[in-house]
């Protein structure tokens, strides 16, 4: 599968701090509530949602979204795979999305196995949250149904 | 399968196929490829090696050159020149092969020339092989062409065999932004005959010096390709020199 080659990819590259969520965990950082000593959410006190998931995962996280299937020639199929680097800051979102892209998209003289075909410049998720995304979009492309090694 | 009368009334022999949608369809290629001579320690010169996937358009057959030679005699009748017969002089086969996803095999083959190992601890899994314009690996190889299915399940094969081709580095393409590698693979000759007493060993009247073609169903493609695996293979190497 597209989405967990990626993450693989992804998780080898990045800190070991830094989630890398598949698309369906897209609602963790959404769902998240600060937690008392013994690991349980803590009912009705403090920030929840993203903020809080930012404060536990300073260092941001990584989600990839659910591949777009665009077309087939019967031989090889294109999806596309948005991979949003999402962070406290500006300069840490494009930080974390440049070591994704290089995960990913490799340098253009030692390739990677997905080629990125949207950019991304860090913009603020929502006025006065204190969290950025960079948000690139790459290609994937399977071969005769496969994404990734049958090995 | 109701028909136009006078085309019913011609009788012919495929009267029910010759129109029918199934044989609107598409055809499959494989190539395997074994060969001569070893390369490195990543090839064997008795086991077949197949080069992957083609483009989906691709049609895997090889360009003719056939160059005649007109014999002209005297009109005994005055006028022109007649044409007695028409020499065939000169023949050349050459299969042009875009292998979608190169392996470390096919990477290997398309070197386009005998690669060896190189020899010092720090480096024994590189091999060097010398960069010649023109040069090319020799090899046995197969053309397999699988019919599509019918509704049965049924398929037919037309296996191209060439007892040798040579197997040349025709530079890099690309599909879908990915790369390709290109072959130029022209048929040589080989003037060998069957193993005795071996399953083809009665038709080598009925082969050539570029090889045969088989064509059967499906079910029979093992065996054949197991056969013929055994086939035309390279005289034994001389016994390394220590």
């Amino acid at each position: 599968m597209i989405t967990q080659d990626m993450q693989g990819r992804l998780r080898s590259a990045l800190p070991a701090l830094v989630p890398v969520l598949l698309p369906e965990q897209q609602r963790e950082p959404l769902d998240a509530a600060p937690v008392d000593a013994q690991g349980r959410p803590v009912i009705g006190a403090g920030e929840r949602g993203l903020g809080a998931y930012l404060r536990q995962h300073p260092q941001g996280y990584v989600q990839v979204e659910t591949p777009l299937a665009l077309s087939s020639d019967s031989l090889t199929g294109t999806f596309w795979v948005a991979v949003a680097a999402v962070a406290p800051t500006p300069e840490q979102a494009q930080a974390l999305a440049l070591l994704a892209r290089r995960a990913l998209a490799g340098y253009p003289y030692a390739p990677g196995r997905y080629r990125e075909v949207t950019p991304a410049q860090p913009q603020e998720l929502a006025p006065g949250t204190s969290a950025w995304i960079c948000r690139a979009i790459y290609e994937a492309k399977t071969i005769d149904g496969h994404a990734a090694s049958r090995s | 399968m109701d028909q136009y009368a006078i085309l019913a009334a011609l009788a012919l022999g495929n009267a029910d196929t010759m129109f029918s949608v199934d044989n609107f369809s598409r055809l499959g290629n494989t190539v395997i490829v074994s060969p001569t001579a070893p390369l490195g320690t990543l090839v064997r010169p008795d086991t077949f090696y197949g080069l992957g996937y083609f483009e989906p358009d691709a049609q895997i057959a090889p360009e003719t050159d056939l160059t005649r030679d007109e014999i002209l005699v005297q009109n005994p009748e005055g006028g022109q020149p007649i044409v007695l017969m028409e020499d065939v002089s000169d023949v050349s086969a050459v299969y042009t092969v875009e292998t979608v996803t190169p392996d470390d095999v096919v990477q290997a083959l398309h070197m386009g020339s005998v690669p060896t190992l190189l020899a010092d601890a720090t480096v024994n899994e590189s091999t060097i092989s010398p960069f010649e314009v023109g040069m090319s690996i020799e090899a046995r190889m197969m053309v397999i062409r699988i019919t599509e299915a019918k509704r049965d399940g049924s398929r037919r094969y037309e296996l191209l065999w060439h007892p040798r081709v040579a197997l040349q580095n025709d530079g890099f393409g690309e599909y879908q932004g990915r790369t390709t590698r290109q072959f130029r693979i022209p048929v040589r000759t080989w003037q060998g005959a069957f193993t005795a007493g071996g399953a083809l060993a009665a038709f080598n009247g009925r082969k050539s010096g570029m090889g045969a073609i088989f064509n059967g169903p499906i079910e029979e493609l093992p065996a054949l390709v197991e056969i013929l695996r055994g086939e035309a293979l390279p005289a034994a190497a001389p016994a390394a020199t220590p």
